[in-house]
């Protein structure tokens, strides 16, 4: 590499091509005889000593390290005492031994290492951990030798019935401690980790001691380079592995629409449509009512069979028509394989069965009691004990930030914002303070930095609305349904509605004075009457034309440049009579002809519906 | 946006050297210096413009090595089919007209390698193997004529796959084998392009794959191992040819995707804290386009429920130019051929993988839905479906730098 060659003379490069293709040539006659041996089964030591050489020059060559371990089985190991047995089988150990030295990465030298242990009458399982070790020395990276380590500590700690986690916990720190951008030692403690604290079967005390000095560990790795990719990862998975259970807020039927309401805290698409089964006595079995699901927002389409799943927070079934009204209890299922959810940091980890609220009949209980479990790659930690910890961590971000104010900080932020925990106002107050620092000093990021605060600021106001049951968030009073309550969340410079779905029972909602560019979410709020989103963002009208409720839209003063932004938002409007504000909008700037357009679009939108207004002032 | 276009200064773009000089950066800033060297070249010539793809040299390379392999190649024994696709994929990628000599020759080379008992061979009189049959029918599908389909005794191919896989669903390589997720790949890709996918094939695969995935969202070559750039492309393509991407966390691949991007060097590494390899322009750069599809599908239902017109797509999600400028600027070879990284000699390897690289990053190719709504459409008719948005083109450099698109579907005439 790198060094400089002296063109060669003709004859030297004539000479050199000569020696090579002799070179060439012994190697092919080696593999001629070889598979000659071969299609004779003859498994003779002659046949072994071709391998050997073959294999020497080239430890790729799968197909000959097959025939040898046929050699081995059905020629030379065959009758031979437990003795001889060990004898050669421990000689062939020393032979791959030598090839990884030229070859430290080639599945097949690893593959019939691992033959030849599970062959060897008694395998040295403590001095292939050395050997191992070695091999992690020259290469610390090298993920074949850190798989092959798990397969030989697996195999040492079975024969020999005792752990070997705390030593390969050790392990990982002595080789985080020569380099901590050891990302392969990092990610191996991610896994060794649960299993420690499992197996040592440490109380609460022991634990908070044990993650305390792991801390210490990753925050000594990025205090020294803050860039460093590795340990950033490790952090997130120390701190951020809390899995959001996605929630069925509410379910409730209506019987004058014939439709059963779902509220997810998630945009979950459906898979597989979820079942609806009625009950008429208390006697009778369950049978399924046939009838169709869409999300809140989205059209019952014929051809809707032909796609495979479609998204909302609110999801809403009407019965076909064929459907009896003669049940006393409603119960939805919504298992697993039914959803797919939004994002990655949220799961639905078990079948959750409700019973809908028909008419005042309250019933809110969580059928299945099955307990909600925690993935096994997880640090086994309580709530309590998260939350100091993310405090902590909180006032490392803000030295660090002062330190060093460009570090990548958003793992820390996106995992913080993401809890849901009845303690968390506290940790959204510094979210929002720590965004809007990052959202100055970090212009690249400014979108990202601005959805993490709304978000964080959205479930700080939206707190009093839901109530946290085992981990699972739902409505705090049903009784909101049907009527009138208001929410207003102003001039905090929102730039999106993250869980629309926990202001299904608002009626009148005023979310004026921030910096929304959509309002697509309105599509779930099927209970709404008023809706201010004057002085936002918002290029268009949209998620309106299904609210059969709304009586008021006040959108004066956005961005709303074309005529065909506020048009498209009313086609096939099916509600009440309606007042559009639109005033201070691009649209009615700088015509001369302003007031003739105004009389056309007047009509326009009289053609979707006659109760809909259009309100100038 | 580019390395040498970009929005910060070259010089601010190596890593933190005032850090604790551990092994890991002492190598990554060696690495960033040669790089930043021949960056600083051009930019100070502000010939960047003028960069130039060296197709005749790199033609010429390939063209010498289809005459014959010095000795020090001789652990590719092993691996014949291996050297015919990378050869001829790489020729197909400059867009060089495959003689039928040339052609005719492939397919009779490898059609010696078949084993009646299903699979091809790396050598003559050597066993069938899943990644040497891979490399076999891609190159057979490279040469685009029906006459090398025929050739394919698919009856047997299919038991071969049957015997390979295990019951948790995944495959060994080879009979004797080791298991991971670059068989699962290599035999669906392979049943992909002789259309034998069947639930039986694929029981239980996609669940296997699925717990390749780590919590930071890389998949490795087996459950519990690290992610890996060639890996995570083995696995989510598997996925993909199942139809079962959703089983795997996508926003998280794509976070993991895209923080291995490096940002002096603009190429991939294929790990955390490893060095940029050119091999990985095609391994992680080729996530994307998979990765963008099934966003975009998302986004997609997600309109058509809500009874919008969906005119979203989304956009390549990572920095097109500056991995063209580190393949053309740090990957060429002066002697023809392409790199891993500057400092090293040119392999086949390097050259298929970082052309197939540049071609990625060159076109933009998106799912067409639209054709495939209502459709229960299997693996190879949705393969069919990917085209070229052409307005979205990306060439850095000379105009003429533009390789063919990845995936080609002519047809040739002998």
């Amino acid at each position: 590499h790198g060094r400089r060659r002296v063109k060669p003379s003709a004859e030297v490069e004539k000479l050199r091509k000569e020696k090579e293709a002799t070179k060439i040539k012994e190697y092919n006659d080696l593999v001629a005889s070889c598979f000659e041996k071969r299609d004779k089964n003859e498994f003779d030591n002659d046949a072994f000593t071709i391998t050997t050489k073959i294999l020497s020059q080239n430890p790729d060559f799968y197909t000959i390290w097959n025939f040898r371990r046929s050699i081995l089985l059905y020629g030379i190991l065959k009758e031979c005492s437990e003795k001889d047995k060990q004898q050669t089988l421990s000689t062939e150990l020393g032979f791959l031994q030598e090839l990884f030295q030229l070859n430290p990465k080639s599945y097949w030298i690893f593959n019939h290492r691992r033959w030849c242990l599970e062959e060897i009458p008694n395998p040295d399982w403590n001095m292939e951990l050395k050997l191992i070790g070695k091999f992690l020395e020259m290469d610390a990276r090298n993920f074949h030798a850190w798989d092959y380590r798990r397969y030989v500590t697996f195999q040492l700690s079975s024969t020999t019935k005792t752990s070997l986690t705390q030593t390969e916990f050790d392990f990982t720190t002595t080789k985080i401690n020569q380099n901590f951008s050891n990302y392969s030692a990092w990610h191996q403690r991610s896994k060794l980790m649960p299993r420690l604290i499992k197996e040592q079967n440490l109380d609460e005390q022991e634990k908070k001691t044990l993650v305390n000095k792991e801390f210490e560990l990753v925050k000594a790795a990025f205090y020294t380079d803050p860039d460093d990719q590795s340990a950033w990862l490790y952090h997130w998975w120390l701190v951020g592995r809390e899995i959001q259970h996605i929630s069925l807020l509410g379910a409730y039927y209506n019987p004058k629409m014939r439709q059963v309401v779902l509220a997810f805290d998630d945009e979950i698409g459906m898979v597989i449509p979820f079942q609806v089964t009625k009950k008429i006595d208390d006697n009778s079995p369950s049978s399924y009512i046939e009838g169709m699901w869409r999300p809140a927002g989205g059209e019952l389409k014929h051809d809707q069979l032909n796609i495979d799943r479609s998204y909302g927070f609110v999801w809403i079934f009407t019965f076909f028509d064929s459907v009896k009204d003669d049940f006393t209890e409603l119960i939805v299922t919504v298992k697993p394989e039914f959803i797919v959810p939004s994002h990655s940091e949220v799961k639905l980890t078990r079948t959750m069965q409700r019973h809908c609220i028909i008419n005042d009949n309250y019933n809110l209980e969580n059928e299945s009691s099955s307990s909600l479990s925690q993935s096994q790659d997880t640090l086994p930690i309580d709530t309590s004990e998260r939350i100091k910890l993310l405090q902590r961590e909180i006032s490392m971000v803000r030295e660090l930030l002062e330190l060093e104010p460009d570090t990548n900080l958003l793992r820390e932020l996106k995992y913080i914002s993401g809890t849901n925990m009845e303690e968390n106002s506290k940790i959204d107050d510094e979210v929002v303070t720590i965004c809007d620092h990052l959202i100055k000093i970090d212009k690249l990021r400014t979108k990202r930095f601005e959805d993490l605060r709304s978000k964080a600021i959205f479930e700080s106001a939206t707190k009093s609305l839901v109530k946290l049951v085992s981990k699972e968030l739902a409505y705090n009073d049903d009784t909101l349904q049907y009527q009138d309550s208001t929410f207003s969340l102003e001039s905090k410079n929102l730039t999106i509605i993250p869980t629309p779905s926990i202001l299904l029972y608002i009626t009148k909602l005023n979310l004026s004075n921030n910096k929304l560019t959509s309002i697509q979410f309105l599509a779930n709020l099927i209970n709404l009457k008023e809706i201010d989103v004057s002085n936002n963002c918002i290029t268009s009208i949209s998620g309106v034309n299904r609210l059969r409720n709304l009586r008021y839209l006040k959108i004066q003063n956005n961005y709303i440049k074309n005529w065909e932004e506020v048009k498209n938002g009313f086609i096939g409007w099916q509600g009440v009579e309606c007042n559009i504000y639109i005033s201070e909008n691009p649209l009615i700037e700088n015509t001369n002809e302003i007031e003739s357009l105004k009389i056309g679009w007047e009509n326009e939108i009289k053609e979707c519906s006659d109760q809909l207004k259009i309100i100038w002032k | 946006m580019g390395i040498l276009n970009g929005p910060r200064r070259l010089e601010d773009l190596f890593a933190n050297t005032d850090a604790f000089p551990t092994e890991s950066l002492s190598v990554q800033t060696k690495t960033e210096r040669s790089v930043y060297k021949l960056f600083k070249a051009v930019r100070d010539e502000k010939s960047l413009n003028t960069i130039k793809l060296n197709r005749e040299s790199h033609i010429e390379y390939i063209s010498d090595g289809l005459k014959g392999l010095s000795k020090y190649l001789v652990v590719l024994d092993a691996s014949k089919p291996w050297l015919c696709y990378w050869m001829l994929h790489s020729l197909d990628l400059l867009d060089y007209e495959l003689s039928t000599g040339l052609i005719k020759r492939a397919i009779s080379t490898i059609s010696k390698l078949q084993n009646p008992t299903g699979g091809f061979c790396g050598g003559p009189g050597q066993i069938s193997h899943v990644a040497v049959t891979y490399a076999a029918v891609n190159a057979l599908a490279t040469s685009g004529i029906k006459e090398a389909y025929d050739l394919i005794d698919r009856e047997n191919l299919y038991k071969w796959f049957l015997k390979l896989k295990r019951d948790d669903g995944s495959f060994i390589m080879h009979e004797g084998g080791e298991v991971d997720v670059r068989g699962a790949y290599c035999v669906l890709s392979v049943a992909t392009l002789t259309n034998l996918i069947t639930p039986e094939l694929t029981a239980g695969t996609a669940e296997w794959i699925k717990r390749c995935q780590n919590y930071d969202g890389g998949i490795g070559g087996v459950p519990g191992i690290e992610g890996h750039g060639g890996y995570a492309f083995c696995g989510l393509a598997a996925m993909e040819i199942m139809g079962k991407t959703d089983l795997l966390d996508i926003p998280l691949l794509l976070r993991w995707a895209s923080s291995l991007q490096m940002q002096m060097e603009g190429g991939f590494q294929g790990r955390p804290n490893k060095l940029v390899d050119g091999c990985y322009s095609f391994w992680v750069g080729a996530l994307f386009p998979l990765l963008e599809a099934i966003l975009t599908k998302r986004q997609y239902e997600k309109d058509v429920a809500n009874s919008e017109d969906t005119q979203c797509i989304y956009r390549p999600l990572f920095d097109r130019e500056a991995l063209q400028e580190y393949i053309l600027i740090a990957c060429q070879s002066p002697k023809g051929g392409l790199i891993d990284k500057p400092g090293r000699g040119a392999d086949h390897y390097h050259t298929c993988y970082c052309l197939s690289g540049l071609s990625t990053s060159q076109h933009h190719v998106i799912y067409d839905f639209e054709r495939a709504k209502g459709e229960d459409l299997d693996s190879g008719a949705r393969s069919l479906l990917w085209e070229e948005e052409i307005t979205n083109r990306v060439v850095v450099g000379d105009p003429d730098n533009l390789v063919m698109i990845e995936h080609f579907y002519g047809k040739r005439e002998l």
